[in-house]
């Protein structure tokens, strides 16, 4: 299947999933005005992927947010449920949640996910200062 | 001197009227009309020099002089001996023997060709007894290029020796005049047998005159005028064209003059005035000149012939056979320096013929290429010919000899020199036109590629202007819309803001408080909401998704369920006011769960102040209390369950957190648009640890400062970037 990239914009995150080495990544801010538009592709694709892969695939989730709003955070928490179904029926699906140890709302966020999501592994991962 | 002796005579009267003017030009007519004669194949090369325009048929021996005619041609009268040993002397010429080998002249001129011999030739002449007859008379040999002359005249009974030639210094002239002149004394009823011995290399040709003084006077005053008339317009021609070269430097206008300089000097040479007046103290350059100026005018000739027709454009091959006569012509001139002048001018004569063949065969062909110079050229060419040609008809006797016919060599080559002036400067005016044209071709060109552009430009300048006119009408349409949505939306929040509780009253409740609402746009998700009741009242901060017009009403929503809400006993419950709310938004949004297209809700952070028990209960949905008391700050986080959302559990149970209002504490309500506020020197969020310093450091100052402090805080952080959320912070204290 086709790889889904999607260009970083002011209010939009980067988007690179790849099928091929089974990473996804999603890195940036994410506030768009009309929530949809932006994540119905995003969260079509996950679903056709997640349909596709083998049973015990192993699928790397690398999150990396310095913002988003409170309806990225709901839309993340549907992603995060598809995510946690697949696992639980067997695929080995990893998420990193990254977060700079300046940034706590994103820790706060990430701890609040992880609390939500029992079955689903979930990292957090404090990154340090790049240069 | 004494009238010379022996002789036969008998008295002729000879008519000669263009004689005069013909003879002095002779040398250089000769020369001509040899080249033509060769170039029709004629085997007789000398036959069209023997020619002259009157005879006198009655010859017999004897000449009679008579001073009123003055002049008389001495061909017919004359005897002639060829000396091939060269040993006889004038002695052996009167002895029976020899006197007797003497054969009678039947030609006007005496004419041997080129030859080893020498000449004797004897002419007898006497004075009428009837006539005074003493007197000069002036013998003229008119072949100005022969070598040496011996006149012997028997004087007292001796025979006198008079000696000339070209290979004698000017100046030992008898008569100083660029023909062979000797003076002849003469007496009433003289008679004399006059002999005339020649040795030549060149041509032996022996034209002979006898003059009167005055006769000669007159005719070297014609011939002169003739011959400055000639000089002058070559002269004139040579300065003018130099003065042309000098001004466009066009090499073929060099090689023009130098071929007519060239020529002037093969014209003095050949008449022997250049003898007479230029080189006279050198009889080794004299006997030069005539082979050496004719290749260096060939020379010339050819030079201008490539460079005017552009031969090597034309006729690549022609141009070769050009360069190939050039240097033919620069080995001759080597040659007529060496004692092999001689050999060089016959040289000479035979390559110049076949060079003109050449120029003309050149100049056809250029011509045919429709090379427009080459038709002038052709013209001047053939002119010149056309002279040499009808010069040899009237040799021929075939035209009538006169002044035309006589000076048609000349004239020939002053018209050839003429009209190759004019070719040049017709060449120069059509290179110079079609320069013009081209110029103009190109103007023509840049002008309209110019229009072209312009047009372009013009099209592209009303295009601009129709797109900024329909641009400046669409922009009319968007601010129009745009006006008419602010409108709606500037009454849209009065409509809102008449839902926020009276300042008036809050004022009277806490003895401090600040309120900050930034909304994002004008009207926003974020809103706080004031109740009083009788034992305390009721504090609110609720965030609805979203900010702007669909923020706007779901807080609409909230205020009005919470405003229903709380009329009912659990007004001083937080916790049940918050799940009554979750159950009224969400039966207000999704009366029909099955059908629900979206999926709003709200956080909310609500506290009741019983000012009876001097308590605050607060209660939490996702939304924090934080109150700071003696230095320590606390946070109550709310439960973490969002109002009004589809998967809002509708049987969720929130928490109530009771806090004692001690003296000094302040409490604090704030949606998350302040801490999510990117900002910074890495565009982090503001954060909860930045606000929660922030509140420590401020939580004892008045509270207004308070909330310059946190905006200021804000702004500080935020810079330039975007506002994220609507804003709220509500402080309070007691």
């Amino acid at each position: 299947m086709d790889n889904l990239i999607i260009e970083e914009t002011k209010y939009t995150p980067l988007v690179r999933f790849d099928s091929d080495s089974h990473v996804l990544e999603i890195r940036g801010e994410s506030y768009p005005e009309n929530i949809f538009e932006f994540y119905d592709p995003v969260l079509d694709w996950i679903n056709a992927y997640l349909e596709e892969i083998s049973e015990n695939q192993s699928v790397i989730v690398n999150i990396e947010l310095i913002y988003f709003n409170s309806n990225s955070s709901k839309i993340l928490m549907t992603l995060f449920s598809m995510l946690q179904d697949a696992a639980i029926q067997g695929k080995k699906i990893v998420i990193h949640w990254y977060y700079d140890e300046e940034n706590d709302i994103s820790l706060e966020h990430g701890g609040e996910f992880r609390e939500e999501l029992k079955s689903l592994p979930f990292h957090l991962i404090q990154v340090q200062e790049r240069s | 001197m004494k009238p010379f002796g022996n002789g036969e005579f008998s008295e002729h009267k000879i008519i000669n009227h263009l004689g005069f003017i013909q003879e002095n030009l002779m040398p250089a007519i000769r020369l001509f009309s040899f080249f033509f004669i060769l170039l029709l194949f004629v085997s007789l090369p000398r036959l069209a020099a023997a020619q002259e325009p009157y005879v006198y048929q009655h010859a017999k021996k004897t000449v009679v002089l008579d001073e009123n005619l003055g002049e008389y041609s001495l061909g017919l009268y004359a005897e002639y001996l060829e000396d091939k040993e060269k040993r006889w002397t004038i002695d052996d010429m009167t002895s029976q023997e020899i006197s007797e080998k003497f054969v009678q002249s039947e030609k006007e001129t005496l004419n041997f060709g080129y030859t080893d011999s020498a000449y004797w030739v004897r002419v007898t002449v006497e004075t009428g007894n009837q006539e005074p007859g003493t007197g000069n008379w002036l013998l003229e040999v008119r072949y100005p290029l022969l070598d040496h002359l011996e006149l012997w005249v028997l004087l007292d009974g001796k025979w006198m020796l008079k000696e000339t030639g070209d290979r004698m210094p000017f100046s030992y002239r008898d008569v100083r005049y660029h023909n062979f002149v000797f003076r002849i004394q003469t007496a009433p009823n003289w008679k004399q047998t006059l002999y005339l011995r020649v040795k030549t290399k060149g041509a032996m040709e022996i034209p002979l005159t006898l003059w009167s003084p005055v006769r000669f006077a007159e005719k070297v005053n014609i011939k002169q005028y003739a011959s400055g008339i000639y000089y002058g317009l070559m002269w004139a021609m040579f300065f003018y064209n130099l003065f042309i070269f000098l001004s466009v430097r066009d090499t073929s206008y060099l090689f023009y003059v130098l071929y007519i300089i060239s020529y002037i000097l093969f014209q003095l040479s050949l008449s022997g005035e250049g003898y007479e007046y230029l080189w006279g103290n050198s009889p080794w350059w004299f006997n030069r000149t005539i082979p050496f100026f004719i290749v260096l005018t060939g020379f010339w000739v050819a030079q201008f012939s490539k460079s005017f027709l552009r031969a090597e454009k034309h006729s690549p091959r022609l141009d070769k056979a050009l360069s190939v006569f050039m240097a033919g012509n620069v080995l001759l001139m080597g040659l007529s320096l060496t004692p092999e002048y001689a050999l060089s001018l016959k040289l000479a004569v035979v390559w110049i013929i076949f060079e003109m063949a050449v120029v003309l065969i050149t100049g056809a062909v250029c011509l045919k290429e429709e090379y427009r110079a080459a038709r002038y050229f052709m013209v001047a060419w053939f002119t010149f010919l056309s002279g040499t040609i009808i010069y040899a008809l009237k040799s021929f006797g075939v035209l009538p000899a006169n002044f035309f016919t006589s000076y048609i060599m000349q004239i020939g080559s002053a018209m050839l020199v003429i009209l190759l002036s004019l070719s040049l400067a017709d060449r120069i005016n059509t290179e110079r036109k079609e320069k013009l044209c081209t110029q103009k071709e190109l103007l023509k060109a840049q002008k309209e590629i110019l229009i072209t552009q312009e047009e372009a430009a013009e099209i592209l300048e009303k295009e601009v202007a129709d797109r900024t006119g329909e641009l400046r009408a669409s922009l009319e349409q968007v601010e129009y819309a745009n006006r008419h949505i602010l409108e709606s939306i500037r009454y849209a929040e009065k409509i809102q803001s008449s839902m926020l509780p009276s300042k008036v009253r809050m004022n009277q409740c806490f003895n401090e408080y600040f309120i900050i609402e930034e909304s994002k746009h004008i009207v926003g998700g974020d809103i706080y909401l004031f109740e009083v009741f009788d034992d305390g009242y009721l504090i609110a901060v609720i965030d609805c998704t979203g900010h702007g017009v669909p923020g706007a009403l779901m807080t609409m929503l909230a205020g009005s369920a919470f405003k229903r809400i709380v009329k009912s006993s659990d007004y001083n419950n937080p916790a049940r006011i918050l799940k009554s709310m979750n159950i009224a938004v969400k039966t207000s949004l999704y009366p029909d769960e099955k059908v629900a297209v979206s999926d709003d809700g709200m956080d909310a952070g609500i506290c009741f102040i019983n000012t009876k028990t001097r308590t605050v209960t607060f209660a939490g949905a996702r939304i924090p209390l934080i109150y700071v008391s003696d230095n320590m700050l606390c946070l109550i986080k709310g439960d973490r369950q969002s109002i009004g959302y589809k998967d809002a559990d509708v049987d969720f149970d929130f928490t109530n957190h009771r806090i004692p209002i001690l003296s000094d504490i302040s409490f604090y309500l704030s949606t998350d648009g302040i801490t999510d506020q990117t900002g910074g020197p890495r565009h982090f969020p503001f954060g909860n640890r930045r606000f929660q310093a922030l509140l420590k450091a401020i939580w004892k100052k008045p509270f207004d400062e308070q909330k310059e402090r946190i905006m200021k805080a804000h702004i500080k952080w935020k810079k330039k970037e975007e506002q994220r959320d609507d804003i709220t912070v509500l402080g309070f204290g007691f």
